[in-house]
């Protein structure tokens, strides 16, 4: 169905391979055609943001992305993603480990579109990920349609 | 005596009457004694002068007859004369004055000058006429009489006799006989005058009581009724009062003549026996006085001390009473016996001295806490107590403000007499007399050292409190960074352990059942670990997230929770109902609905399985908790476990789905709002989870600021 547009750009931002090889099969099991790009920390991340900039390539249409990370956090990397002249930060959905109040509140904050608490059985991981992709590929490719 | 007596007391006054005529009784018995004396005396003393002038006429005569020479006649006749007048001596001078015979005793006289006798001179003055006189004085000391004439005769002179007598005897019989007379006069004036100033007197008693009765009623009146003294003439026997002044009559609030119709008995409170022992007091006492108890018109009684004697009055005797009100004096004594016992009683020292700091009193306190006793403080200065903490400028500023009447308190550390120390707490103040001078000082001081230690031990724990409330953040920081690590770190990897078995048992879709089977087991562990991890994790966020304790409808939270378990309940096939109306308590409302929530789900986990599930949920407000309980018919606790459910990771089923964290939960929460969870029931038969909270919240709403952790 969105086979006519080009692929939908996903970047994971996580420090964990097994997280990040999860949240793939997650977006894989949902049905989307999409390309996957990984970023094992904040800092790579903006780095290949600023590089997309720089090639005046579009970037990432949504990036999945984790709190807890070495080198930057998702947090760091959201407000700096932000206040960076030319870089164009697509929707952030957060997706953490952590439920805690203080962090949600926090990733909001700073700018992020959604917040996933990372579930504990695979199963609620693949439904959460392809609402997701549900709402999101629909906003985002919508305008493209008309 | 009697005279002395009455010219003692003699009034200028008295009437003469008397006196005069007891001067003249006196006079009528003096005059014609006196006359008599004197005629007494000329008659002894003319006796003696005839016999004499006889002698002297016959020795003329015989010395006339016998011629020739005048001596020799004399020296033969005038022995034989004077050997019969006893007594007499005669002698004979010449005319010109030669002593020339002397009878008796003629070698004594003959020869001396008559010159300068008075006799002699007499007769020649009297141109020798005889002549008799009597002497007084003379040269033998006793009187004597003498009698002269002329030879041969008065015409032609040659010679003077001199016929002499000494009259010692004669005048002594005649004095004694005057002195007689003179003693029986005594006796009979003394007679006479005391006998006038008898009658003096009485003269002088019968005037006075007869002097008005109108000035003596005055006298009376104003010593008794115009006397400011409240008086009162009782009868003795039986009491009635017999007068009353005027002072009286103001001070019982009776009328005169009302008064005069009662007797003491209605005055005085005391009955006959009291009324007797106060006198046999007062007696014992040598007491003049004694102290009643009177109630005055008003009924109000009144303190009196009463001054009484017996007086004679119009011929009755009657007791005089003066009655002085001492209610305000027995006040006052009571009111400083009040004072005194409070000041010797008291705990704080009071020490009093005079302007110059010198010590007059102390109580017994003062020798407690200081050491010194009343003697040998009494007497001295306060300086003695000194311990050198105090500067000298402060003690001059508080006797400069002393000094000025101002009061002045001041904390000290003095020294006891043993040299041990102790902190006071000193409020002196200036004493003033009527005038407003300052008399004394008086010192009331506490014994503050166990409050000064106390305070210091008061300071240390503070610091400590704060170094471990300090410590205390540190931790609680510390712990909460633990929780988050746990919440996160510790669920990672399970949730990778979980994920990838799954993973791996979709993958092993034809393996045989049993390898299945065990990933299946893997995988619940660790489902069941991560239960366990968020339990924990909400028990330590207990208090943390929620907001400022308020007053919460439990109806309102209790509604919302059995919305959100209703589904839950429906599946078991339950029903749920809230009983009557829900208290209001204070709390937070998550937490609470947090504790319904989770006892919900407890009655939804424990249901009975042969019975339908019911839920009831009510409360009652008494007066200082509020109750609310949540009750099931499920399978129950045995009493033995009715504690053990409360703490974390106990569960009394083995495999059941319940991780050991809701009931925990539930017990901090409740615990948290300063209350108390505690189960009824039994195996079997259902339970009820019961909830006591305080109506005005947690005694200390800050408390989970120290036994919380605090983000």
């Amino acid at each position: 169905m969105a086979s006519a547009m080009a692929p939908f750009e996903v970047m994971i931002v996580d420090d964990e391979p097994a997280d990040v090889l999860l949240l793939r099969m997650a977006l894989g099991q949902a049905g989307y055609a999409c390309n996957v790009t990984t970023a094992g920390n904040g800092a790579e991340a903006l780095e290949k943001l600023r590089e997309c900039a720089k090639a005046h390539r579009p970037g990432p249409d949504l990036i999945l992305l984790d709190l807890n990370m070495p080198q930057m956090s998702g947090q760091e990397f959201l407000l700096k993603a932000r206040q960076e002249p030319g870089v164009r930060l697509p929707p952030v959905v957060v997706v953490s480990t952590s439920d805690a109040e203080r962090d949600v509140s926090a990733a909001y904050a700073s700018g992020a579109s959604g917040y996933l608490p990372k579930p504990v059985d695979i199963d609620d991981l693949f439904v959460a990920v392809k609402r997701i992709e549900d709402y999101w590929f629909g906003t985002m490719r919508r305008p493209a349609q008309l | 005596m009697l005279i002395a007596d009455y010219f003692r007391h003699a009034a200028p006054r008295r009437s003469p009457v008397i006196w005069v005529a007891a001067a003249a009784a006196i006079c009528v018995c003096v005059l014609p004694a006196a006359y008599r004396a004197h005629d007494d005396y000329l008659r002894v003393v003319g006796e003696e002068e005839t016999r004499l002038s006889r002698a002297a006429d016959r020795m003329v005569g015989l010395m006339a007859d016998a011629g020739g020479a005048p001596v020799e006649a004399f020296n033969k006749y005038a022995p034989l004369i004077v050997q019969q007048r006893e007594g007499a001596s005669m002698g004979l001078g010449t005319w010109d004055g030669d002593m020339v015979a002397r009878q008796p005793e003629p070698e004594a006289f003959v020869g001396k000058s008559l010159r300068e006798d008075r006799a002699y001179l007499a007769h020649r003055a009297n141109d020798g006429a005889p002549t008799s006189g009597l002497r007084e004085r003379t040269l033998a000391g006793a009187p004597r009489l003498i009698v002269t004439r002329s030879f041969p005769d008065r015409d032609q002179p040659t010679h003077v006799l001199f016929v002499t007598r000494d009259l010692s005897d004669v005048l002594a019989a005649w004095r004694r006989r005057v002195w007689l007379d003179a003693a029986q006069f005594l006796v009979v004036a003394g007679a006479v005058l005391t006998f006038a100033g008898m009658a003096a007197r009485r003269e002088e008693g019968l005037r006075r009581s007869a002097a008005s009765a109108a000035e003596r009623e005055a006298l009376y009146h104003t010593l008794f009724q115009g006397n400011r003294a409240v008086k009162l003439l009782i009868d003795p026997a039986d009491g009635a009062l017999v007068d009353v002044n005027a002072a009286a009559c103001a001070f019982y609030g009776y009328s005169r003549d009302k008064l005069l119709t009662m007797r003491i008995a209605d005055i005085n409170i005391l009955n006959q026996e009291e009324i007797a022992a106060e006198m046999a007091a007062a007696a014992a006492e040598k007491r003049t006085h004694f102290f009643f108890r009177h109630r005055l018109a008003s009924g109000e009684i009144r303190d009196v001390e009463i001054h009484s004697g017996p007086v004679q009055y119009m011929g009755r005797s009657l007791l005089y009473s003066i009655i002085h009100d001492v209610t305000d004096r027995r006040r006052l004594e009571a009111e400083r016996a009040r004072l005194f016992t409070a000041i010797e009683q008291s705990q704080a020292s009071v020490v009093i001295t005079d302007t110059q700091g010198t010590i007059q009193y102390v109580n017994p306190a003062f020798t407690r806490i200081s050491g010194y006793s009343a003697e040998e403080i009494v007497g001295e200065n306060p300086r003695v107590l000194k311990s050198g903490h105090t500067s000298e400028e402060e003690y001059r500023a508080m006797w400069r403000t002393l000094a000025s009447g101002e009061p002045y308190s001041a904390v000290f550390l003095n020294k006891k007499k043993d040299g041990s120390q102790y902190w006071e707490h000193a409020q002196l103040s200036p004493v003033r007399d009527a005038t407003g001078a300052v008399v004394s000082y008086v010192a009331v001081k506490e014994n503050i050292t166990e409050l000064k230690k106390a305070e210091q031990d008061l300071l240390e724990a503070n610091h400590q409190l704060a170094e471990q409330a300090a410590k205390l953040q540190t931790v609680n920081a510390e712990l909460e960074q633990f929780a988050y690590v746990a919440s996160h770190d510790l669920r990672q990897p399970l949730r990778s352990i979980s994920s990838f078995l799954q993973l791996i048992d979709r993958k092993l879709n034809d393996a045989d059942p049993e390898t299945r089977e065990f990933i299946g087991y893997a995988v619940s562990g660790a489902r069941r670990m991560d239960r366990l991890i968020v339990g924990l994790l909400d028990y330590s966020r207990i208090g943390r997230k929620s907001g400022p304790l308020a007053p919460t409808s439990l109806d309102e939270v209790a509604r919302i929770s059995l919305q959100t378990c209703g589904p839950a309940i429906e599946e078991a096939g339950g029903t749920a109902e809230i009983v009557g109306a829900l208290p209001v308590v204070i709390g937070d409302a998550g937490e609470l609905q947090r504790l319904l929530d989770n006892m919900i789900g407890n009655a939804v986990k424990y249901r009975a399985p042969d019975r339908p599930l019911r839920i009831e949920i009510g409360g009652a407000t008494a007066a200082d908790r509020v109750t609310f309980w949540v009750a099931d018919n499920g399978v129950g606790v045995a009493p033995k476990d009715h504690e053990r459910i409360f703490q974390m990771f106990q569960r009394l089923s083995a495999g059941g789905d319940g991780d050991g964290i809701g009931l925990a939960i539930c017990k901090k929460i409740v615990e948290r709002l300063g209350g108390a969870i505690r189960v009824e029931s039994a195996l079997g038969r259902g339970c009820r989870f019961i909830i006591d909270l305080p109506t005005g919240g947690p005694a200390l709403v800050g408390d989970g600021a120290l036994t919380n952790i605090k983000g």
